[in-house]
C-alpha cells in the first residue's frame, strides 16, 4: 500500500469523487479534524432529496411481499409508484385490522352463543339476578340449586372445554347463590360485549360469520394486488435502490473530506500498483489542477489490510475475518488455514458416510445462500467434507459401521480401540503445528523488531522444547512409536541444562509475562488431545446408534420401524454435532493455540471508495 | 484383578470426566450468556462469541485424557 493526499480546488470535488468512485481503489481515511484551518466538507447539493428519495424506496421494498422479479426496469413516477403502493399497504392494514378485531368479537361473543343469551341479559332486572359464568363442574348444581330456591331459570352448554352456566333467579336468594356458585368454581364472565350489537344472538353470530367471510375475501384479493405490485417494480426497486445508494455515497462523499473555503483535501491509501493508473486518470478527469502526492508507508503506520489469496484458499479469508485481520505488517496466515484445517476438521469427523452426507447438503446450500460469507463458509466445509471422507476411508468407518453394505473396510487406525495411539499422533501433531507458529513468530519478530528478540521471544521456547524431549527420552518416556520421532539423545544434564536455557531466555525476551506463560506450551500441546477426543466421541455414538437399532431390528415388524427411527434421529444429531463440533474445535485450535504464537491481527479492513457489499473481490 | 478395583477404576473415571464436564459447563455458562448479548447488538461479533465461548472445553479435554490414563489401569 501506498499514502496518498489529494488535493484541489472545490470547483473540481465533483469530478474526483466521480473518477474515484469508479476507479474502487482508494481506501478513504476519513479526516478527523486535527488541522487548525481545515474542516470537515458539507454534503453536495442534491444529497438531502436523493436520501429522503432513498427512504422512501427502501420503505417500499421493505412493506411489499417477496415475490419473483419476472419483470425488468420499468420507467414510472415515484409519485405515481408511491401513490399505488402506498395506497395498497394502507388497504390491506386496514382489512387485517378489521379482520382481527371481528374475530375477536365472534370468539368473545361464543360462550354467549352457546348458552343462548342475547342483550336481554345485561339489562339491569328489578326483581332478576342473572349469573353468568363458567364454572369447575356442573354436576347436580341443578338439584343443589332447588335447595335453595324454586324460582330459577338453568341454562347450561360446554364451549370447548368450558362448562358454561346462566342462571337467573330471584334477588332475594342471592347471597345463598353466591356461596354454592363458589363452591363450583364459579368465575364471571363479563357481558359487556353483548350490548354492542341489538337483536337475535343467533342472528348476530351469523352476521358477523358474513362479515368476516367478506373481509377474508377482500384481504386475499388485497394480497394479490400486493403481489403483483411487487412482482412488476421489485427489480426496478432493488436496481433503483443500489444506483441511488451510490449517488448519496458520492453526494456525501466530502463529509470525509478536509476542506477550506475554495479548496478540498483527500487522504487515504492505495495498493502500490495502481499509482500510476490513479495519476492518468484524476489528469483525465481534473485536468492539471490536482495535486497527487503518494508515499511509502511508515513501519509502525496503521494501514489497511487487503488479503490477497489463490482461488482455493480464498474462502478461508472468511474464517480470518471472523477472528481478526492480519495487521497490514504480518504474515498472512490463510494459506496455512487452509492446509490444515480440513485435515483437523478430517480427523474429527472421520467417517465416509457422514462425510458423503455433509458434501451434499452444503452442495445444495451453496444454491440457496448467496451472501458471500455464507459462501465462503460453505466452500470451506465442503473442502472440509471432502477431507473427512478421506480420513473415514482411513478409520474405517461408514455410519459407524465397519463395511460398506459388504465391502469390508480395513482400518489403518481403530478409532474405539487404537485410543492411545491416536492420543499420541494428536499430540504430535499439536507439537508440530505449535513449532510451525512459533517459527513464524520468529520471522515476524525477525522482520520487525530483530534478531535477538526474535531469538529470545521465540526461538527460546524451541531451546526449551528440546530440553525438555531429552530429558522425556532419558527416563524412557518417549519409547512409543509415535514418541520415537522426538526421542533426543541427549543425557540429563545436557537435556537440563537446555531446558534452563531456554527458560531463561523467554523470560529474558517477554519479561514476567514470559514466565507465566511457560507452562501454557504443555497446556496447549494437550490442547490438540481434542482431536482424538472429538472423534472418539462422535464414532462411540455412532457405534451406540447401530448397536441399539440392531437389536431392535430383531424385535418384529414394530422393531423394524423403531429401529429405522433411531437410526435416522441417532446419525442425524451425530452429523449435526459431528459439523458443529469439529469445526468449532478445529477453529479454535487455530484462533487460540496457533495464533497465539505468532499472530497479532488487528488489522482494518480494505474498503475502497466505490466498492459496494454485493461486489466480489 | 479383583471386581472391587475395576470398580473403584470406573468410579475414578467416571468422576474424571464428570466433573471436568460440570467445570465446563459452568465456565461456559456465563460466556456464552454474554455472548449471545453482545450478538444480539452487533451481529458480527458471532465468530469471536462462538471461539470465547468454547474456550473452557480444554477442561473435558484434558478430564477425558485422565480418565482414559486410569482406564489403562485397569488393564
Amino acid at each position: 500500500m501506498s499514502r496518498i493526499t489529494i488535493a484541489g480546488p472545490k470547483t473540481q470535488m465533483k469530478n474526483v469523487i466521480d473518477e474515484l468512485h469508479t476507479l474502487k481503489i482508494v481506501h478513504i481515511e476519513d479526516y478527523q479534524k486535527e488541522h487548525e484551518g481545515f474542516d470537515i466538507g458539507n454534503p453536495m447539493e442534491k444529497s438531502d432529496k436523493v436520501s429522503e428519495v432513498l427512504l422512501k424506496i427502501r420503505s417500499m421494498r421493505a412493506q411489499l411481499p417477496k415475490g419473483k422479479k419476472s419483470h425488468a426496469m420499468q420507467s414510472i413516477s415515484l409519485q405515481k409508484l408511491e401513490m399505488d403502493v402506498l395506497s395498497a399497504i394502507e388497504r390491506s392494514k386496514e382489512v387485517e385490522q378489521e379482520l382481527s378485531d371481528l374475530v375477536q368479537e365472534q370468539k368473545e361473543l361464543e360462550p354467549f352463543a352457546a348458552l343462548g343469551i342475547g342483550k336481554d341479559a345485561t339489562e339491569k332486572y328489578k326483581s332478576i339476578k342473572a349469573f353468568i359464568g363458567t364454572v369447575r363442574s356442573s354436576e347436580g348444581l341443578s338439584q343443589k340449586i332447588a335447595y335453595i330456591t324454586t324460582k330459577f331459570e338453568l341454562r347450561q352448554a360446554i364451549d370447548g372445554k368450558k362448562q358454561l352456566i346462566a342462571l337467573f333467579t330471584d334477588r332475594q336468594s342471592t347471597e345463598k347463590l353466591e356461596q354454592l356458585l363458589a363452591e363450583h368454581g364459579f368465575s364471571e364472565l363479563s357481558t359487556d360485549v353483548l350490548s354492542e350489537r341489538d337483536g337475535d344472538i343467533t342472528a348476530i353470530m351469523s352476521h358477523l360469520q358474513k362479515e368476516i367471510n367478506e373481509l377474508h375475501e377482500e384481504k386475499q384479493k388485497n394480497d394479490i394486488v400486493l403481489k403483483e405490485l411487487s412482482t412488476m417494480w421489485s427489480a426496478t426497486l432493488e436496481t433503483t435502490e443500489k444506483t441511488l445508494k451510490e449517488e448519496s455515497e458520492k453526494l456525501q462523499a466530502p463529509l470525509r473530506f478536509a476542506t477550506t473555503k475554495n479548496a478540498f483535501v483527500v487522504q487515504g491509501y492505495i495498493p502500490s500498483a495502481t499509482l500510476e493508473n490513479l495519476q492518468r486518470r484524476l489528469v483525465k478527469a481534473a485536468g492539471n489542477n490536482i495535486y497527487l502526492h503518494a508515499e511509502e508507508v511508515a513501519h509502525d503506520e496503521k494501514v489497511p489490510t487487503a488479503l490477497k489469496n489463490a482461488k482455493p484458499v480464498k474462502p478461508f479469508e472468511v474464517l480470518l475475518d471472523m477472528f481478526s485481520l492480519p495487521s497490514y505488517h504480518e504474515f498472512d496466515p490463510t494459506i496455512l488455514m487452509f492446509l490444515v484445517f480440513p485435515i483437523f476438521f478430517g480427523m474429527m469427523l472421520g467417517d465416509i458416510g457422514y462425510g458423503l452426507i455433509t458434501l451434499i447438503a452444503f452442495s445444495f446450500m451453496k444454491r440457496a445462500l448467496k451472501s458471500k460469507q455464507a459462501r465462503g463458509l460453505l466452500n470451506i466445509l465442503i473442502l472440509s467434507s471432502v477431507s473427512s471422507i478421506i480420513f473415514g476411508y482411513f478409520f474405517g468407518e461408514f455410519f459407524g459401521l465397519e463395511h460398506i453394505f459388504g465391502y469390508e473396510l480395513v482400518p489403518v487406525i481403530h478409532r474405539l480401540h487404537d485410543v492411545e495411539s491416536l492420543f499420541h499422533i494428536s499430540v504430535m501433531i499439536g507439537i508440530v503445528h505449535l513449532n510451525l507458529g512459533l517459527v513464524l513468530g520468529f520471522f515476524n519478530e525477525l522482520h520487525h523488531h530483530g534478531f535477538v528478540k526474535a531469538t529470545l521471544e521465540k526461538l527460546s521456547w524451541i531451546v526449551m522444547e528440546i530440553g525438555a524431549f531429552g530429558y522425556l527420552t532419558h527416563i524412557g518416556m518417549l519409547e512409543t512409536f509415535v514418541g520415537q520421532i522426538f526421542a533426543v539423545p541427549l543425557g540429563a544434564l545436557a537435556s537440563g541444562i537446555l531446558f534452563a536455557v531456554g527458560a531463561i531466555g523467554i523470560v529474558a525476551g517477554e519479561g514476567i509475562k514470559g514466565a507465566i506463560e511457560l507452562p501454557a506450551i504443555f497446556s496447549n500441546t494437550l490442547s490438540y488431545a481434542r482431536l482424538m477426543a472429538v472423534g472418539l466421541a462422535s464414532a462411540a455414538l455412532a457405534v451406540v446408534v447401530n448397536e441399539m437399532a440392531g437389536n431392535m431390528f430383531r424385535a418384529g415388524i414394530i422393531g423394524i420401524v423403531g429401529g429405522i427411527f433411531v437410526l435416522l434421529i441417532g446419525h442425524g444429531i451425530n452429523v449435526a454435532l459431528g459439523v458443529l463440533s469439529p469445526f468449532l474445535h478445529s477453529l479454535r485450535l487455530h484462533y487460540v493455540e496457533f495464533f497465539g504464537k505468532f499472530y497479532h491481527g488487528g488489522g482494518k479492513r480494505y474498503v475502497p471508495f466505490g466498492e459496494s457489499d454485493t461486489d466480489e473481490a | 484383578m479383583a471386581a472391587a478395583e475395576t470398580g473403584l477404576i470406573a468410579v475414578g473415571a467416571g468422576l474424571a470426566i464428570g466433573l471436568t464436564a460440570i467445570a465446563a459447563g459452568l465456565a461456559e455458562k456465563d460466556i456464552g450468556a454474554a455472548a449471545v448479548g453482545a450478538m444480539a447488538e452487533k451481529e458480527d461479533l458471532f465468530g469471536k462469541g462462538l471461539i470465547l465461548t468454547v474456550i473452557p472445553e480444554t477442561l473435558v479435554i484434558f478430564g477425558l485424557v485422565i480418565a482414559l490414563q486410569i482406564i489403562g489401569l485397569a488393564q
